[in-house]
């Protein structure tokens, strides 16, 4: 078994839990289509982009890039409660399909925002500390960089798993999932949910826009790659958090293998397929709960 | 003699019956009321039209003859996204299906065109119809991204297809769609692209507005307002979704087709998501579920798209905004959308119902807009 596979395998799952969780964290708290993700993880790792060096003799020491990472959190947050109350909470009461083509639009601004701050820019983030890894065997080295992504993506995913399993906002979140209207009779403020949840997808889109910033060319093809996380919220069934690790491992094996003995091209597709797959047999995805479709 | 009383009370009933009032059955189903004022504006629309190509610019008619294509694909997504309230972000994938099955009719099987125009809106179709069988398991939003998943395969099969078509058939130049010959008349001038265009566009409008007071367009009103309720009215509202996929599907191929021919060339580019997305913004813009807004709204982006360049171009402001127009020309349309959805949920129809009922009603104020809306 070739280790660079499991590797590989690992770096993309990685990617796509950090790329699945904001599709997840909205459909949890309004059972709306959260298409405006892959906009924020472009807009994310561009910024980073222009605040961090490229140059990788050079990279900047550790502490300055948690510091960025931390304002760039804090500006998420800000621009999570600004999204919500500005695009999103005018249209409540109105029909999903007016909200989902409203997040729609708003992956079209961040697209033209970035494209008219950078237009045509693409680059790296450098790392300090890249080739740092341990020896396995007299060919094979590993990486721990290769590793960041499952790590960062891993301890994300259980932070928000923590969140809605203990904490007593998220489990407002959970009443405000299950019957809105009801939530509110019982005294949880939806507005407060809905804006806490965008904070939460905004700030979970620059953890990956930075993450994959600095372990693929950051370009404007971002947006198909964070699109294809959308399959693996749905594979994993959309509103479970729990079913993003499994679904993120099995889709990301998929493509590897694809890349590796069928087709480059083939692979963007791979994904996709996976999904039209797994929706023919289980529509509910693999960890969902049936009653989400059924229900009235 | 009772033949022709019927006629002259029909007649009566145009020339001076109100659209408001109908007697019969057959005028309250019918597709539109009978008034002579609506006659009228219909004969001196068709007129000041049939002059565009007249009076307009060469530039102006190429927008116009955009415009024409985008209300065909315009009005296929009107019936699965707006009638039938399906979330569909695939629709560019139809449209692809049918540019490069018409490409592929012509250089491998050598077809004729005036075959391929139908040949290729009926590969849509078939293509809708398998976008719409998950309809049979699947709920809500979980369709709509299925579109989503269609929208990539479609994407990467036509990508591998055109590079075949590249390595065997050449390039660019040799890759080029012959004009569409038949019953003795050429369509090459982008004059008689319009006429034809307009007849074909004319014919889908009228199809869709037709279909919205059959059966078909009775159920899918129903599984609007709630889907678990037309199902416990004895309607298939699987069988349902499936047929308006198809719909949709056969639309989409039509306009593939025919701009596939317009251009004269297919390239996957032109298929994208953000294609797709521009038509849900056409019909949104237009007003979600309105058949004469798929064709306000296909009008008013394009037109709105073209007004940008203008503006850039006529401005002189090339130099310095010529390498951001596409960013410009994204934040316009995203913007109209946010706009339209924030301010004007009913799109241009809802304006135009109200400014309609407005001069009607006065002086009285309350006009409803709010018939079908969701």
């Amino acid at each position: 078994m070739d280790i660079f596979l499991i590797v590989d395998i690992l770096k993309l799952a990685g990617m796509y839990i950090l790329m699945s969780l904001g599709f997840v964290v909205i459909y949890k708290a309004s059972h709306v289509l959260n298409l405006a993700q892959p906009g924020l993880v472009m807009l994310a790792s561009f910024i980073g982009l222009q605040v961090l060096p490229q140059n990788f003799e050079n990279p900047t020491s550790m502490g300055k890039i948690l510091i960025t990472l931390a304002l760039m959190i804090v500006g998420g947050i800000i621009l999570g409660l600004v999204v919500y109350r500005y695009f999103i909470q005018p249209l409540s009461g109105t029909s999903r399909i007016s909200i989902v083509l409203m997040t729609l639009a708003a992956l079209f601004l961040l697209e033209a925002v970035v494209d008219l701050i950078w237009p045509g820019d693409s680059g790296f983030m450098a790392l300090p500390g890249t080739t740092i890894g341990f020896q396995i065997n007299e060919t094979t080295y590993i990486r721990l960089f290769d590793l960041l992504p499952p790590v960062v993506g891993l301890v994300v995913w259980l932070a928000l798993v923590l969140f809605y399993r203990l904490s007593r906002q998220g489990m407002r979140v959970q009443a405000v999932a299950e019957n809105s209207s009801l939530a509110a009779r019982r005294g949880i403020n939806i507005n407060h949910i809905g804006a806490v949840s965008w904070a939460i997808a905004v700030v979970v889109g620059v953890i990956a826009g930075m993450t994959i910033g600095t372990q693929s060319v950051v370009s404007t093809l971002i947006v198909g790659t964070a699109l294809k996380g959308f399959t693996v919220a749905l594979v994993g069934g959309l509103d479970s958090i729990e079913g993003i690790v499994p679904a993120a491992l099995l889709i990301a094996a998929l493509e590897v293998a694809t890349v590796r003995w069928i087709d480059q091209q083939w692979s963007e597709a791979v994904p996709f397929i996976v999904l039209l797959v797994v929706l023919m047999i289980k529509p509910w995805g693999l960890f969902g709960r049936i009653e989400e479709l059924e229900r009235v | 003699m009772s033949n022709l009383k019927e006629i002259s009370s029909k007649l009566r009933a145009v020339t001076h019956g109100s659209p408001y009032l109908s007697t019969t059955y057959q005028q309250d189903s019918g597709l539109f009321a009978p008034s002579m004022k609506r006659i009228n504006f219909i004969v001196l629309l068709v007129v000041f039209i049939a002059f565009v190509p007249y009076i307009s610019s060469a530039s102006i008619l190429s927008v116009t003859n955009f415009s024409l294509i985008a209300i065909i694909g315009a009005v296929g997504l009107q019936v699965v996204t707006g009638m039938a309230s399906q979330l569909s972000l695939g629709h560019a994938a139809f449209m692809a299906t049918g540019a490069f099955v018409s490409t592929g009719m012509f250089f491998q099987m050598n077809l004729p065109p005036w075959l391929i125009i139908p040949l290729g809106a009926i590969s849509g179709m078939i293509l809708g119809f398998i976008s719409g069988i998950p309809a049979l398991r699947l709920r809500g939003f979980y369709l709509g991204i299925t579109t989503l998943a269609l929208q990539a395969i479609v994407g990467v099969a036509c990508l591998k297809y055109q590079v075949f078509l590249q390595t065997r058939y050449g390039t660019t130049t040799d890759l080029l769609l012959p004009q569409i010959r038949a019953f003795g008349v050429t369509i090459e001038s982008s004059k008689s692209w319009f006429f034809f265009l307009l007849v074909v566009s004319g014919l889908s409008v009228f199809f869709v507005k037709n279909l919205s007071r059959s059966q078909f367009g009775r159920d899918t009103a129903a599984m609007r307002q709630k889907e678990v309720v037309a199902e416990s009215l004895g309607i298939n509202v699987a069988m349902v979704k499936l047929r308006a996929f198809a719909i949709a599907g056969f639309f989409g191929g039509l306009c593939g087709t025919l701009q596939t021919f317009y251009f004269r060339q297919a390239s996957i580019e032109d298929f994208s998501l953000t294609v797709s997305v521009k038509y849900l913004a056409m019909i949104l813009i237009g007003g979600l579920g309105v058949v004469s807004g798929a064709v306000y709204g296909a009008i008013f982006v394009t037109g709105a798209t073209f007004l940008v360049g203008e503006i850039i171009s006529r401005g002189g402001l090339t130099e310095t905004l010529g390498p951001k127009s596409r960013g410009i020309e994204l934040a316009v349309f995203a913007m109209m959308m946010i706009v339209f959805l924030i301010f004007e949920p009913d799109g241009i129809a809802g304006v135009w119902t109200r400014v309609k009922g407005y001069f009607h009603l006065w002086p009285y104020r309350y006009v409803s807009t709010t018939r079908a809306k969701r």
